[in-house]
């Protein structure tokens, strides 16, 4: 039961209810699947603009393992210039 | 060998840290180097776009007849040869954004929102033919009240951009639609209760204007779509495989059939991450069966290509009596032109976080208007922000008699601080930059009559992501490097030396190719200040497969156990001292399973922020109220500086630009809603007459997630000039100008209001 954090500035992009939630889900791949079962269109609107970290750190690899206490954070891709 | 799997190279080094000649500069110091206006291919077309004249307007009809007809016009393009397209949301270079937008951005399709939209687009056999035509289309327009102001556009009876974009971010959820597209907000603590409580409070009302990157080179592209679908595109850019990927979502293509290829690149700074032309050209090339040639003139980049947002800040910050912050109130508004800009989000996360506050309530709004929509620039979204929260902290120090870099340093964060992501902060460098300008003599030089020191400091959080590298070896063994990032701040130098550190050979024996889409693997675009470090990695990690490789092999040519086998300044050392260099074991490549060559494509992870603090001196002439830049010193922590002439280059780089920004630089309009300074004499830029040498100081905290400690460089810089040059006027005229830029008018007006 990974805990989910979307960051506060972020929230405005969410439903409602999906704004800080705990979820089963063994990897990060599992988490977004699961997400864009609950919110359709998730997945793709993650992979478009949302960073995601795990206990603290970014991850690149969505292989990454969740345990019953990860948090993980939905953070927003920053534009680069 | 280096071995570098998972902590950072300790040093010393042959080649980090050097300063060698970049390997394209001769190209480019003889005028030989392939810019986009350079080039060239047989058959080709001359393109031109028609521009609006209207801030905003109904498209009700356009007749492109007498256009066709003119001998020598090979095509005509509008809106309607685009395809319909569902609304999506895209990654677009760094950022993202809806394809509908990004394709109406390249054609408008039912209206126009700014002062160049395009409008239809011709290609013919002579640029001086095609100008000809544009002049015999006929644009039925309905002109419609247009908005340039934010705050009017904010209001209910404002002119409507769009029908169909809903303000995001407040409840209840709005049943009109607005130039709103979001509200976005962040708050920790009780910010109100806190400042209720503050020994000092600085407040103000903080304006920006917009403001363009400034490249050098227009945007220019060549496209040549085949009968059999396939396509190639010729184009300077930020990101070739970005141009591919947006260009095939805008004409529904797969993104196989578009190889694009990069050119050499006059600069960009976010401005060259997404597309304009590329879909007209290829769209102009289909229907006239040859290559097409689109280039912007100066005056089409300043109408029509994205600036940088100009902003709104209105902020109270409060302090107690020792100089710890308690608590901030800071609401913006952040100008995105014609459609969402997606930058109030960097703004609510780079306004207050390289502070520690525990109370602090943000809140941002983006809203459109009828100028062009805005695009990256340098630490998008950060600047405009920071000026407000910079210059307030000053007026702070004032107040309570507070060294302006004690205040700083009693509230920087440091490692392990949270961001206002909720990440906590790594190996980050800020306390060190600031003490690194308490320790510079310009901190403590003299100063003269109306002149004044000013100090800001910003971070950047700069970005990590997919990147493609490759290292192969020649017959002689010499190393042949390819990215898919193009080189805008010489990566091919600082990729060179990575490479060749990691190897053991000379910087010499290693050169670096910027690979078109068709010969490398997918890397997204040199922004973000990601190169060095994201597309570095891939090419490390490329090279140690490379000597692992080579271990091997002169291990077969040996006949012993390739553990058994040291990799050591490009040579394969025996357990008994028998040695190989890298040149005897490539050459017999061949003959020990073939070709040596390494292909890695990854996402780096792990990427810091970058924290910069400037220390500006000015002059002000009580007579003109222009203000000179006397000297100027930026520090930033760089992680590791890999080639340190291009991370000087890179500090200076930014600073001029800011320093533009706080002193020169705006959008000017008629009251038509018409840019009345799209060129280079009215839109003033800095010269080199402008400015002292820019000194810079290089602070070094390795980044742990780089196997040399590589920290994004290049876009931190542009964040605290705006602040340092607005506190140095202060200090010179003891009058807080909160309206950028400080135009010698402004100027006069307050020191003699």
């Amino acid at each position: 039961m990974a805990r989910v954090v979307v960051t506060p500035s972020f929230r405005v992009e969410f439903p409602g209810d999906l704004a800080e939630f705990d979820i089963e889900a063994a990897t990060v791949f599992d988490l977004v699947r699961r997400l864009d079962a609950l919110w359709p269109g998730a997945a793709a609107f993650i992979e478009a603009k949302v960073s995601i970290a795990v206990d603290g750190e970014l991850i690149g690899d969505w292989s990454t393992s969740l345990t019953r206490d990860s948090e993980v954070l939905l953070v927003p891709h920053i534009a680069g210039g | 060998m280096n071995d570098l799997s998972g902590k950072i190279a300790p040093g010393p080094f042959h080649h980090v840290g050097t300063r060698p000649v970049r390997p394209d500069g001769v190209e480019k110091v003889t005028g030989k180097a392939v810019f986009g206006p350079d080039f060239s291919v047989a058959g080709m077309l001359y393109g031109a776009i028609l521009r609006s004249p209207h801030a905003h307007a109904r498209i009700r009809g356009i007749d492109t007849r007498k256009a066709a007809a003119l001998p020598g016009v090979k095509a005509v393009v509008t809106g309607a040869d685009f395809p319909d397209l569902e609304s999506l949301t895209v990654s677009a270079g760094e950022s993202s954004g809806d394809i509908i937008h990004i394709s109406r951005t390249c054609m408008a399709h039912e209206k126009v929102l700014y002062d160049g939209h395009a409008v239809a687009a011709v290609a013919a056999t002579s640029a001086r033919i095609a100008q000809e035509a544009l002049a015999l289309i006929a644009v039925d327009y309905e002109v419609l009240p247009h908005v340039l102001d934010p705050e009017a556009a904010m209001r209910d009876d404002a002119p409507l951009l769009h029908d169909g974009i809903f303000t995001k971010g407040i409840e209840p959820a709005p049943e009109r639609p607005s130039n709103v597209p979001m509200k976005v907000a962040l708050a920790r603590g009780d910010a109100a209760a806190a400042l209720a409580g503050a020994a000092a409070v600085a407040a103000g009302r903080y304006t920006t204007e917009f403001v363009h990157q400034g490249y050098i080179e227009p945007h220019v592209c060549v496209a040549s779509w085949n009968a059999d679908g396939q396509a190639q595109i010729w184009a300077s850019s930020q990101g070739h495989f970005s141009i591919r990927a947006l260009t095939a979502s805008v004409l529904g293509m797969a993104q196989a059939d578009i190889r694009v290829h990069p050119l050499e690149i006059g600069g960009g700074f976010g401005g060259k991450t997404g597309i304009y032309l590329e879909p007209v050209a290829m769209l102009l090339s289909r229907k006239a069966g040859r290559p097409v040639r689109l280039a912007m003139s100066r005056g089409e980049v300043f109408r029509a290509t994205g600036p940088a947002p100009g902003a709104v800040i209105e902020l109270r910050i409060g302090a107690a009596a020792d100089g710890t912050l308690v608590g901030a109130e800071i609401d913006f508004i952040y100008n995105a032109g014609a459609y969402p800009g997606n930058t109030a989000h960097s703004g609510l996360i780079c306004a207050l976080g390289h502070y520690r506050l525990a109370n602090a309530r943000i809140t941002g709004w983006e809203v459109l208007t009828n100028r062009p929509a805005v695009k990256a620039y340098r630490a998008p979204g950060a600047p405009q922000v920071n000026f407000a929260v910079e210059s307030a902290l000053d007026d702070l120090a004032t107040q309570l008699g507070i060294d302006p870099i004690a205040l700083r340093l009693k509230n920087a964060v440091i490692p392990g601080d949270a961001q206002p992501t909720g990440v906590p902060f790594g190996q980050i460098g800020y306390v060190e930059c600031l003490e690194a300008a308490r320790a510079h003599p310009h901190w403590s030089a003299p100063l003269g009559p109306n002149q004044g020191r000013g100090l800001a400091g910003g971070l950047w959080r700069s970005h990590g992501g997919p990147s493609t590298g490759e290292v192969g070896l020649a017959e002689d063994g010499t190393g042949l490097v390819a990215a898919g990032s193009p080189d805008i701040g010489g990566s091919r130098a600082s990729m060179a030396i990575m490479a060749a550190e990691t190897l053991g050979v000379p910087y010499e024996q290693v050169r670096v190719t910027i690979a078109d889409t068709h010969s490398i693997g997918y890397s997204m675009v040199t922004g973000g200040s990601r190169t060095t470090f994201a597309t570095g990695k891939a090419v490390i990690e490329a090279a140690e497969q490379v000597i692992a490789t080579l271990r091997q092999r002169a291990a077969a040519m040996w006949n012993v156990a390739a553990d058994t086998v040291e990799w050591r300044d490009g040579t394969a050392i025996r357990a008994d001292g028998e040695r190989l260099s890298i040149g005897q074991i490539a050459a017999k490549a061949a003959f020990s399973g073939g070709p040596i060559a390494a292909s890695v494509g990854l996402n780096a992870a792990g990427y810091l922020p970058g924290f910069a603090v400037h220390i500006c001196d000015v002059e002000v002439d009580p007579e003109t109220g222009h203000v000179g830049v006397l000297r100027y010193t930026a520090v930033q922590d760089v992680g590791r500086a890999i080639h340190p002439a291009y991370v000087e280059g890179q500090l200076q780089g930014g600073a001029a630009q800011g320093i533009g920004w706080a002193l020169n630089e705006a959008y000017a309009y008629d009251a038509q809603g018409r840019m009345e300074n799209a060129g280079f004499l009215d839109y003033r830029m800095p010269v080199a007459s402008d400015l002292p040498m820019i000194d810079t100081v290089m602070v070094e905290v390795p980044n742990p997630a780089h196997p040399y400690g590589v920290k994004g460089v290049g876009e931190a810089p542009i964040v605290p000039p705006l602040a340092a040059v607005a506190n140095a006027v202060r200090a010179a005229t003891g009058k807080r100008l909160p309206d950028l830029p400080l135009t010698p008018d402004r100027v006069h007006a307050a020191v003699h209001g």
